[in-house]
């Protein structure tokens, strides 16, 4: 064991490793993050963070025209286009059929809003409707996804009680008949989700929802109110594993300011970091990350 | 050993302020937990769950409330899954509570309670807490703690942060140590991890009794192997980040230290545990 063992004095002494591990384990500080973010440079993964201080007229009930809004900025900025077609355009083709990969947790479900923005610009793409699915469960048998040519796959951010996390990466998880086959060890080689046949090579975009993260669970539901906030964001990119890893740092800013201390992810996010260093999904590494902001800065947390 | 289970739908009442039962009650054990709660069923799994009842009750023109007792077997175990969540020393219902404005989580002998509200009302606010002391009162027994918990030093402790487990997944709560178990941690060994000082200075306890010398032995050097090797000549070293850490083995127990911000610290939670 002890060659392969990952420690925290040896993410401390790695270089490789300690970036990484740092932003995903051992809670450095967001400035570091940040800096290193924003060492622009044209191989980075581009993340788009958007916030509209307006956006919410309830708990996960945003405006569905600024919703619209925000996609539409985020998508130009990830996409370096002028025109929003031009950019789905650039991200989707006509005869697609595209399965809009979401999710129905009770307590904070892909918001419809943004299923319907994302249908829209998939329309002005050229796509058929009847071409566009919708759905989290079911989708093992369901043809859409099944015969799915191209996927966008959207979640909101949210602690885990097992994989740390409820990610991106852990959002293919209903691509396979029986979930729980992936929980071992924390759920650490999720990533292998994503070279399934099924999957593999057709994710489109990655669309992390901020509006309302969970930061904190608790009880058998792993779920209050008391521990979400209004971050009114949404955070926007190709690379999953960089999507969500700078979604990860944002929930640990929030959860020191809140707890007044480090507060790590229990169990940590492990299934992010390996995704980046064991099964090379994308990066996790903020060195390696371009962050764009746009919109709305106060509280950003990173 | 705790008392032997009674009929979980008898520690369940059939009503509370007008809220009656709705549907069936359902069960779900280890093999079909995650068709209820999906991924969280590891959690309770991970401390030997044995099964569990949820009621939904209903009053019209009320929001719902769910009810659910998990038979966690072992009074040591629904204390474990109560400790993933503590933030206070709440005593009011059970063995130690925590009270949300839409829900109540508590534990009581083997039994871990779960109550939510799906909204909050003035009624359904009032019925969760009514719930809850209903549920105590029909829970006529209590558990003990983990008795790892005594070796557990009180001066600078932050008492509520003391977290049990027997399950290596949990062994970075407070502080990442390790990704994998370098401490050979599995369901016979009884693992402590707990808080002191202040939030600015935090260092952290963790405490592993193994069920024999030899496997305590194993995860001593494991633990040296894969973490301190220069440990083996210093109760306490210095690590890369400027704080300091001591590891040392007592018969079946062994000891750690983590983060401290002076060597003093290190030293003197391992003495108060050796004494």
């Amino acid at each position: 064991m002890t060659k392969k063992t990952l420690t925290r004095r040896k993410l401390i002494k790695n270089g490789a490793l300690a970036s990484i591990g740092g932003y995903l384990y051992l809670n450095s500080s967001p400035a570091r993050a940040m800096n290193a973010m924003n060492a622009s440079q044209s191989d980075k993964s581009r993340v788009v963070l958007i916030r509209d201080k307006d956006i919410l007229n309830g708990y996960n009930k945003p405006d569905p025209d600024r919703l619209q809004s925000m996609l539409d900025r985020a998508l130009l900025a990830l996409t370096g286009k002028d025109d929003i077609v031009d950019a789905w355009k650039g991200i989707l083709k006509p005869e697609d059929i595209l399965g809009i990969k979401t999710n129905v947790w009770n307590y904070l479900p892909t918001p419809s809003e943004l299923e319907q923005a994302i249908k829209k610009r998939a329309m002005d793409a050229g796509l058929q409707e009847k071409n566009i699915g919708i759905k989290d469960r079911g989708i093992t048998n369901d043809d859409i996804f099944q015969n799915a040519t191209a996927l966008i796959n959207t979640r909101p951010l949210r602690t885990h009680a097992w994989s740390g996390v409820g990610s991106l990466i852990k959002n293919y998880i209903m691509f396979i008949p029986n979930p729980s086959s992936l929980h071992g060890d924390s759920c650490a080689d999720l990533a292998t989700l994503w070279k399934l046949p099924v999957v593999e090579g057709k994710t489109r975009l990655n669309i992390l929802v901020m509006l309302n993260p969970l930061f904190h669970g608790v009880g058998r539901h792993h779920f209050s109110k008391k521990y979400t906030w209004e971050y009114n964001g949404l955070l926007v990119g190709f690379d999953p594993v960089a999507v969500d890893a700078t979604g990860i740092s944002i929930l640990q800013a929030k959860r020191k300011e809140y707890f007044g201390e480090d507060r790590p992810l229990n169990p940590p996010a492990k299934h992010i970091f390996l995704a980046d260093t064991r099964h090379k999904l994308g990066t996790a590494d903020p060195s390696k990350i371009e962050l764009v902001k746009l919109g709305w800065q106060e509280n950003c947390l990173i | 050993m705790n008392v032997s289970a009674q009929d979980l739908n008898a520690l369940l009442p059939d009503e509370i302020n007008g809220y009656k039962p709705s549907g069936k009650d359902t069960y779900y054990n280890q093999e079909n937990l995650f068709n209820y709660i999906n991924g969280g069923a590891e959690l309770f799994i991970s401390y030997n769950f044995d099964k569990v009842i949820s009621r939904t009750y209903t009053l019209k023109g009320e929001t719902k409330i769910v009810a659910e007792i998990f038979d966690m077997v072992e009074a040591k175990n629904a204390f474990g899954v109560f400790s993933h969540d503590r933030e206070s020393l709440d005593t009011t219902y059970g063995q130690g509570s925590e009270i949300y404005p839409d829900a109540i989580i508590f534990w009581k002998d083997r039994y871990y309670i779960s109550i939510l509200a799906s909204g909050e009302t003035n009624t359904s606010k009032t019925s969760i807490h009514d719930l809850a002391a209903g549920i105590d009162k029909l829970i006529t027994t209590e558990g003990k703690l983990p008795a790892i918990i005594a070796h557990v030093p009180r001066k600078d402790l932050v008492p509520e942060s003391i977290f049990y487990f027997h399950h290596y997944v949990w062994l970075n709560a407070f502080y990442y140590i390790a990704g994998e178990n370098i401490l050979n941690i599995d369901d016979n060994t009884d693992a402590v991890l707990a808080k002191y000082g202040k939030p600015s200075s935090r260092y952290y306890l963790l405490l592993a009794e193994y069920k024999t010398q030899e496997n305590a032995d194993k995860a001593y050097r494991s633990f040296i192997n894969n973490y301190a090797p220069e440990l083996g000549s210093n109760k306490a070293i210095q690590t890369e980040d400027g704080k300091w850490m001591g590891f040392s083995q007592h018969c079946k127990i062994l000891v750690g230290v983590f983060n401290a911000p002076a060597k003093e610290q290190v030293t003197g939670l391992l003495e108060k545990i050796i004494k």
